[in-house]
């Protein structure tokens, strides 16, 4: 079964209690600026996208963290294959015994998962993995006050984004009055 | 814009990777490794002197100790070749240690004065090497990072080889060639049939090519991005384009430092005087090793990554 995360931008305040969360949880050092354009590991990243085409909503905010891809890039590139995704949940986790910290997975990366702390080796977000064995949600969903942030499988989520997709196109009026909606499970 | 007030900008929007790392072991690595395909490739004009086999050894040795440096744990280094069959990074290693186990064979063959041998392993250096420069530049073109994610990272290389490699090639053979040195200290392996200034001026020629190749990659690199960001229309890319101009006099500045090793390598070329003639090629090779650096230095310090944010459906 592949879990995945799924972010609502337009419920999201940049509150940033799931990046703070997630540092609690992982014990990452709460330092912001001890080195110049460092800001030591952080899993999740709270991301201001500034849009001058959208006059709807010229700033939006992403909370962002590891997209535990189908096809990741990172576990292609890594060269000792230190990358591997977990069986029981599908998320995407390090070896750290057996990476050699040449940041190569950080290059391939689009989404800046790959964190590297002072010992040099990958560090990034496991979607708390432990907690979701334990059957709980990840920090960030947790601690998320706004309901932007949710997790579990990718089947279900993306019947929820389109039940509510479908749910706004019907209370705008943009289906036909004889157009029959039926919705599949 | 300056460079570095664009990217504070960048990072307080947290549109850029925030991990920065010295990068001087990779350009070590990139600079001494071509450089030593440019001296291998030189060597067949001046009949290989044992001097010049020894530096094409030692160079790739630091390539080879420069990219294990760069590593967080350098003992963990033989474990990288595991992944060959999908990381470029893997393969690149995989090459890295057959480049350098081929010009150690040389170099040994050299020794014990095993000509024909010798000769083999060169040529097989040679090519190796030069798929060694494909699959390094291969490395490199990764998606996250459009500056980088294009068949230019080759050319560039290739001006390393031919601009570095060979200015460091001709210093070599310079001190050969002349009576100011005892030759017997410097034996050549074989006779090249080439006299001065033959071997001299071809040399000269391979820095021009490395001129070349060097501007036909920014000029490539800067089209391709051109067309890529034009389409995109968002804030942050139009940055990184901006951000990319900045370097242009930096551009020029390798260029007029490589121009100044061709001519202090053709005035080497034509000029009588033994000793002159050698400090000029050292000359070259200086200017046109600050040069490369300056180069790598620029590469690394591209405009990096744009961070894509997927398409979510509201």
């Amino acid at each position: 079964m592949q879990y995945a995360f799924s972010f609502d931008s337009s419920r999201c305040a940049q509150c940033f209690a799931c990046e703070l969360a997630c540092k609690s949880v992982h014990s990452l050092r709460p330092d912001v600026h001890e080195q110049p354009t460092s800001k030591g590991p952080r899993y999740r990243q709270v991301v201001t996208l500034l849009d001058e085409n959208n006059e709807a909503r010229p700033i939006q905010y992403v909370s962002l963290a590891c997209m535990h891809c189908g096809e990741p890039d990172c576990m292609t590139a890594c060269p000792t294959k230190a990358i591997y995704r977990d069986t029981e949940f599908g998320v995407i986790l390090v070896d750290q015994s057996r990476c050699i910290g040449c940041r190569y997975c950080s290059w391939a990366c689009e989404f800046g998962a790959p964190q590297f702390d002072r010992d040099g080796l990958m560090q990034k977000c496991d979607m708390c993995i432990d907690r979701l064995r334990e059957g709980k949600k990840p920090a960030c969903v947790e601690s998320c006050c706004g309901g932007a942030l949710e997790v579990g499988p990718i089947d279900e989520l993306e019947y929820q984004t389109r039940k509510k997709v479908a749910g706004k196109l019907v209370s705008k009026g943009k289906g036909s009055q004889n157009a029959v909606f039926t919705a599949y499970a | 814009m300056h460079a570095d007030h664009l990217r504070s900008r960048l990072e307080s929007r947290g549109l850029v990777g925030d991990q920065d790392k010295s990068e001087t072991a990779l350009i070590l690595f990139t600079l001494f490794l071509p450089a030593s395909l440019g001296m291998t490739l030189s060597a067949f004009l001046f009949g290989s002197p044992l001097l010049l086999v020894f530096a094409v050894s030692a160079a790739a040795t630091i390539g080879m100790l420069a990219s294990i440096g760069h590593l967080a744990k350098p003992l963990r280094a033989p474990y990288s070749i595991i992944h060959w069959k999908s990381s470029w990074l893997s393969r690149e290693i995989l090459a890295v240690s057959v480049y350098w186990g081929l010009c150690l064979a040389w170099l040994l063959l050299a020794v014990f004065g095993q000509v024909l041998l010798a000769l083999l392993a060169q040529g097989a250096a040679v090519l190796c090497g030069f798929a060694l420069m494909a699959v390094i530049g291969r490395a490199y073109m990764v998606h996250a990072r459009p500056a980088w994610n294009g068949y230019e990272n080759i050319l560039e290389l290739l001006s390393v080889v031919f601009g570095l490699g060979v200015s460091a090639g001709a210093f070599f053979g310079s001190l050969g060639a002349h009576e100011a040195f005892p030759s017997s200290s410097l034996p050549p392996l074989f006779s090249s049939h080439l006299s001065p200034p033959v071997p001299f001026l071809l040399c000269a020629f391979l820095l021009l090519l490395g001129l070349v190749f060097f501007t036909l990659a920014q000029t490539i690199r800067f089209k391709r991005l051109s067309k890529t960001f034009a389409k995109e229309g968002l804030f942050k890319t139009k940055v990184d384009l901006e951000n990319h101009k900045t370097h242009l006099p930096e551009v020029r500045t390798i260029q007029a430092l490589q121009a100044i090793a061709i001519l202090a390598a053709l005035a080497a070329t034509f000029i009588p005087i033994p000793l002159i003639s050698i400090a000029l090629w050292l000359c070259a090779l200086v200017v046109e090793a600050i040069a490369q650096f300056k180069a790598r230095h620029l590469f690394y310090s591209l405009p990096i990554q744009v961070k894509h944010v997927p398409r979510w459906r509201t």
